[in-house]
């Protein structure tokens, strides 16, 4: 017997990360995926957005990660709500995992919720979580082919952070090219090259941040799949 | 090129949990079908779904053992990746990075297709 199927094997996570989405309307709350590798600097990234932000806006934090809660308690120490998600050595988290904790929010009083996905690259490109838009976290330290390598991360994204540029005389990458090898994949790409370490560049991020909080609903980009 | 012990066993976790959701899926076709066996599956690979064959047949072979789908077939099928250009309009097909616009050679592309996994159709017995 021949059976005709069309259907998406993530369609079960699709259709999760959509109610997710509506959640997330419904409460006005907007909705950040943050991507990078292991490394990459994302908690810092993050650490950096919540000291700045936390005193204007309220901000809640979800952690992923294959294991312990370091990255939890580096944020709970913020005085900001935070949810760990321990993926048990899973790759990226899914929008399963993300419905089951939002209870532990109080989300009709946050503006802004920041996942922080599994440190990887590959796998969490490929799981729509109901996020309104994707930040990657890249450090020179990675090397600069990053871009031509993992392209569904740069495509599907809003921002580009480039994190550790203190550390650019010891590295050969050179920020003009790595730039301009982002904008080949995706010219619509915001870039914001910065030292969370050195708290440099940041502002233009700040800045870009509050302006894309600003928006209404209409307005986000998002990528429903 | 090898592929370094921590790549392959990040692969593999992610083949892994596709191949869960993949098996899921077609449990569920079988009942509404009443099939009892799934012999052969043809999937369409989006070039950008991050997925590698090899690794979700490995994986996908493992957990299907005593299930309808023991020792089914999977064909592959490679879908380009579809986009509309955010600057012209143009629609088109490209089958590798970067995704440039033909017309307009601007990097503009909203992705219409070509990052999923698709069951297409499978042949099995009642």
């Amino acid at each position: 017997m021949f059976v005709e199927v069309n259907k998406n094997i993530l369609e079960n996570n699709e259709a999760i990360a959509q109610q997710n989405r509506q959640i997330f309307r419904h409460h006005r709350v907007k909705v950040i995926n943050l991507l990078g590798s292991p490394g990459a600097g994302k908690t810092s990234f993050l650490e950096a957005i919540l000291e700045e932000m936390s005193r204007k806006y309220r901000v809640g934090v979800i952690e992923g990660d294959l294991s312990t809660s370091l990255d939890a308690q580096r944020i709970a120490r913020l005085g900001v709500p935070v949810v760990q998600i321990n993926t048990q050595g899973g790759c990226h988290l899914d929008s399963r995992m993300i419905a089951e904790v939002l209870s532990r929010f109080d989300l009709a009083s946050l503006d802004l919720l920041i996942i922080e996905n599994v440190g990887n690259l590959v796998c969490p490109a490929a799981f729509d979580l109901g996020e309104d838009m994707k930040i990657v976290v890249l450090s020179v330290a990675e090397g600069g082919d990053k871009p031509a390598k993992y392209p569904r991360t740069f495509l599907e994204a809003e921002a580009v952070v480039i994190n550790k540029i203190d550390l650019l005389p010891f590295t050969d990458v050179d920020l003009p090219s790595l730039e301009q090898e982002l904008l080949t994949v995706n010219s619509r790409l915001q870039i914001f090259p910065v030292s969370c370490r050195q708290k440099e560049g940041l502002a233009p991020w700040h800045k870009w941040l509050e302006a894309w909080l600003g928006k209404s609903e209409g307005e986000v980009g998002h990528h429903a799949g | 090129m090898a592929i370094s012990r921590l790549k392959a066993v990040y692969l593999l976790m992610h083949e892994f949990s596709l191949a869960q959701e993949m098996l899921s899926m077609l449990e569920q076709i079988a009942l509404e079908h009443r099939l009892k066996k799934i012999t052969k599956i043809t999937l369409q690979l989006g070039i950008l779904s991050n997925v590698v064959p090899e690794a979700l047949e490995f994986a996908f072979a493992s957990l299907a053992k005593d299930t309808i789908c023991e020792g089914a077939e999977l064909v592959w099928e490679k879908v380009p990746v579809l986009a509309r250009c955010q600057s012209c309009g143009e629609e088109y097909a490209a089958a590798s990075a970067p995704f440039a616009c033909p017309r307009c050679q601007n990097a503009q592309a909203r992705i219409l297709d070509g990052t999923h996994v698709t069951v297409a159709n499978l042949e099995g017995e009642g």
